[in-house]
């Protein structure tokens, strides 16, 4: 796209055509009350586990609540547990005893505690915070019932294990399976690994359950409900909070945790979901550029045409919501209202802000992808953005950057300016050479009338940009041609340190060089800074309140370890 | 649907009556209170908390539990631990809750001097049957009272620890005489045996 040739569109000009020839396939409106592509079906087998168990636990609580049933089940627990004893010998005591460290509160955390340090390094925080409110859940509930049913140990026996408080359901089978499970469910990919290792999870729970009963800490319903609770809360949290299909569990290297899986379910719902509402045939979907993307899945869409092209897309879905509440209340804490930090309330909404961005660009005539439109894959939940893919372009820092490729980058920026648009993430990885042309991605953070502040930190980091593929020096000389001197010193007095994207200040580094502080030695005057941290009674107050909720909820995470025993 | 589910369960256990029939409570207070070492419930002694103290020292020919007609709005259950070889409650004052003003530990034998360390001494006993220790490690007039009282019978040892704050140092002693007491374990068997029309006993027959 040449931002010479074109026109912002009006009513009477008929839309830019495009720039891609794809071949036009059949849209298909989705009639009221039929799925969506992907539809948000994934509580259901978690809510029946949850049902189900909470059927089985008030029938359990009515059966014990009669004293007739109740008898009948304690003569039959009495009943196993003496047989049991009966075949105690010293060295299959000896044996039991050691099974039943499997229980101790040792082994939980240790269990614990490397699932923990595990899902941190690879920064699963999803699964790290399922896991270890499961956990803590499955704690609290067990001791609830506990409590409730106020069970002593086995009757008319001699016990010869170590025990705590009352006996039902057993807290030992129910921490040990619960934090098993909830390893299974973070740690092992779903498939092969997964189906063994609950094989191994029964084996291990049912040698701990034989050894309860035959050193008579635990009788048989003690035992059985304990496994009850302890496979369903996991299992329920892990199957709602994080699904297989939303959150596979990868080791995969070169993706973030940002990333959503898109083979599978959701792979063909973006099929489907791309023909219907586009009108493309689509032959190919595929992750693209997964390492430069944090704040959205990336893929690439090879769809037919004339020849078959490519088309970019983006897939949003409820964790980048999130990631951008938490980056944008990071910046407010950091730097005070640097611009525009409201976070967005839907996923719908930050797709509709990225695809309106896309059109005021490529309508302000800034060589910026093409947009394609948005898809709904998930009403609400998951959206992708579509663009035209640049195909055989390259990163600028990578590319041969001359006088015309410095005048093309500036001119972009004077472009912007002249729409009152601001980018707002220049940056290496966002710009692209393609054709001796320089073309503009990632236009998310784009902002109309942004501050005069902001417009001018835009042009200071294109210059920088380009200076690390040239040299300071010829790129000022180039930009005086399209900017006035007091427009450049505003740009570096308003760019230092945090207003310039990590991947810039990383590429000087590596070049060893203070291209910031050369430009201001171009300058004919050096420029009073323009002061980046912005205090407001706002910024104190939610500083103030964010340490207060860290510290509280700290407290409370570290009290309740203690108490459940965890620490 | 956990939000629901998780409130209606502590209902339901609530309402219920998990202890045995016999113990006659069929409310909230009495479903609370068979939880507590209490001595017994509307005349039952099988009591759940008093069960498994009996099994955490399968020795012990007494329990030391809390007689709830003696139990003034002044002092408060806490702490209660139970496991296998050792069974542990406190005592609060209501003006005094941070501090245990008393800890009652049941042990197969006494530790005299081990946790305090002042002078074991007889003194008769106020409970027939068990022999009596007092030992006081320090007294601070008007301001603080610590030691110990050992009753010693066949198969274990209770061990009161006290510690009172404050001027007042023979009226929570008083209190304190009253408010414990001793169940004989026997008592508890005949009770659950009772209970389960004589297919249950607390401990297994001799010589198994």
């Amino acid at each position: 796209m040449e931002p010479t040739l074109r026109h912002p569109p009006t009513v009477t000009e008929p839309a830019p055509a495009r720039a891609v020839r794809v071949a036009p396939g059949r849209r298909r409106r989705r009639p009221s009350g039929q799925a969506p592509p992907l539809p948000r079906a994934l509580h259901t087998s978690g809510r029946w586990w949850l049902a189900a168990t909470g059927v089985v636990m008030v029938l359990w609580i009515v059966v014990l609540s009669n004293l007739p049933t109740r008898l009948v089940v304690l003569d039959a627990d009495t009943a196993v547990i003496q047989k049991l004893a009966e075949l105690r010998t010293g060295m299959l005591t000896d044996v039991m005893l050691a099974i039943h460290a499997l229980g101790s509160r040792w082994t939980i955390r240790a269990l614990f505690w490397a699932t923990v340090v595990i899902l941190l390094v690879f920064r699963r925080f999803r699964h790290l915070f399922v896991f270890i409110g499961a956990i803590l859940v499955l704690i609290a509930v067990n001791a609830l019932l506990v409590w409730g049913f106020a069970r002593p140990r086995p009757y008319g026996v001699e016990i010869i294990g170590d025990w705590t408080g009352f006996a039902h359901p057993s807290s030992p089978v129910a921490v040990l399976t619960a934090t098993l499970m909830g390893m299974l469910y973070s740690l092992a990919p779903q498939g092969r690994i997964r189906q063994a290792g609950k094989v191994v999870i029964g084996v291990v729970v049912a040698m701990l359950s034989v050894a309860l009963m035959y050193l008579a800490v635990n009788s048989v319903t003690d035992v059985l409900i304990g496994v009850i609770i302890g496979v369903t809360i996991p299992l329920v949290a892990f199957r709602m909070l994080a699904p297989n299909e939303v959150f596979p569990i990868t080791y995969r290297r070169g993706g973030s945790a940002a990333h959503l899986d898109i083979g599978g379910r959701r792979g063909e719902a973006i099929h489907h979901a791309l023909e219907d509402q586009l009108g493309v045939q689509v032959l190919e979907v595929k992750p693209f550029g997964l390492s430069g993307s944090a704040g959205s899945t990336p893929m690439r869409v090879r769809v037919k045409g004339d020849p078959d092209t490519w088309l970019f897309a983006k897939l949003y879905a409820g964790s980048h919501l999130r990631a951008d509440r938490w980056y944008k209340l990071g910046r407010t804490l950091l730097y005070g209202r640097l611009e525009d930090e409201k976070p967005f309330n839907t996923v719908r909404r930050l797709v509709q802000q990225e695809d309106y961005a896309l059109r005021l660009m490529f309508g302000a005539g800034v060589r910026s992808p093409e947009p394609f439109g948005v898809v709904e894959i998930t009403p609400e939940r998951e959206y992708i953005v579509v663009t035209e893919f640049f195909d055989g372009a390259v990163e600028i820092g990578e590319a041969e950057v001359d006088e015309a490729i410095i005048d093309d980058g500036l001119r972009i920026i004077r472009r912007l300016w002249d729409a009152g648009l601001a980018h707002r993430d220049v940056k290496p990885a966002n710009l692209l050479v393609r054709d001796g042309r320089v073309h503009m991605i990632d236009v998310f953070f784009a902002e109309v009338r942004p501050s005069p502040w902001r417009q001018a930190v835009d042009l200071a980091n294109m210059m920088l940009v380009l200076a690390t593929r040239s040299s300071a020096q010829q790129v000022y000389e180039r930009a005086k041609l399209q900017f006035r001197d007091d427009e450049i010193a505003e740009a570096f007095a308003a760019t230092r340190g945090i207003t310039m994207p990590s991947q810039l200040r990383r590429m000087m580094r590596e070049q060893g060089r203070d291209l910031h502080a050369e430009f201001l030695r171009l300058l004919p005057e050096r420029p009073e800074p323009i002061a980046v941290q912005h205090w407001s009674v706002r910024r104190i107050g939610l500083t103030i309140g964010v340490l207060l909720v860290a510290v509280f909820a700290g407290l409370l995470v570290f009290g309740y370890f203690r108490s459940a025993g965890l620490l | 649907m956990r939000r629901r589910l998780l409130p209606a369960l502590a209902l339901l256990l609530a309402g219920c009556t998990i202890g045995p029939a016999g113990q006659g409570g069929r409310g909230p207070e009495s479903f609370e209170q068979s939880r507590l070492p209490v001595c017994e419930i509307r005349g039952n002694v099988r009591v759940p908390m008093l069960v498994l103290m009996a099994q955490a020292v399968p020795t012990a020919t007494q329990l030391p539990c809390v007689d709830l007609n003696n139990l003034t709005a002044e002092w408060s259950l806490s702490d209660v631990f139970v496991r296998n070889g050792r069974a542990r409650f406190a005592l609060d004052r209501f003006h005094d809750r941070a501090n245990h003003a008393v800890v009652v530990v049941l042990e197969r034998t006494c530790r005299f001097g081990q946790v305090t360390s002042g002078k074991v001494t007889r003194v008769p006993s106020d409970q027939a049957g068990i022999q009596r220790y007092q030992e006081v490690t320090e007294i601070r007039p008007g301001q603080e009272f610590r030691g110990a009282i050992y009753y010693l019978f066949r198969g274990g040892c209770v061990t009161y620890r006290l510690h009172f704050l404050g001027g007042e140092q023979a009226r929570p002693l008083g209190d304190v005489v009253l408010m414990l007491d001793f169940v004989p374990r026997e008592r508890v068997a005949a009770a659950i045996r009772q209970d389960s029309k004589g297919k249950l006993s607390l401990d297994p027959p001799v010589g198994r």
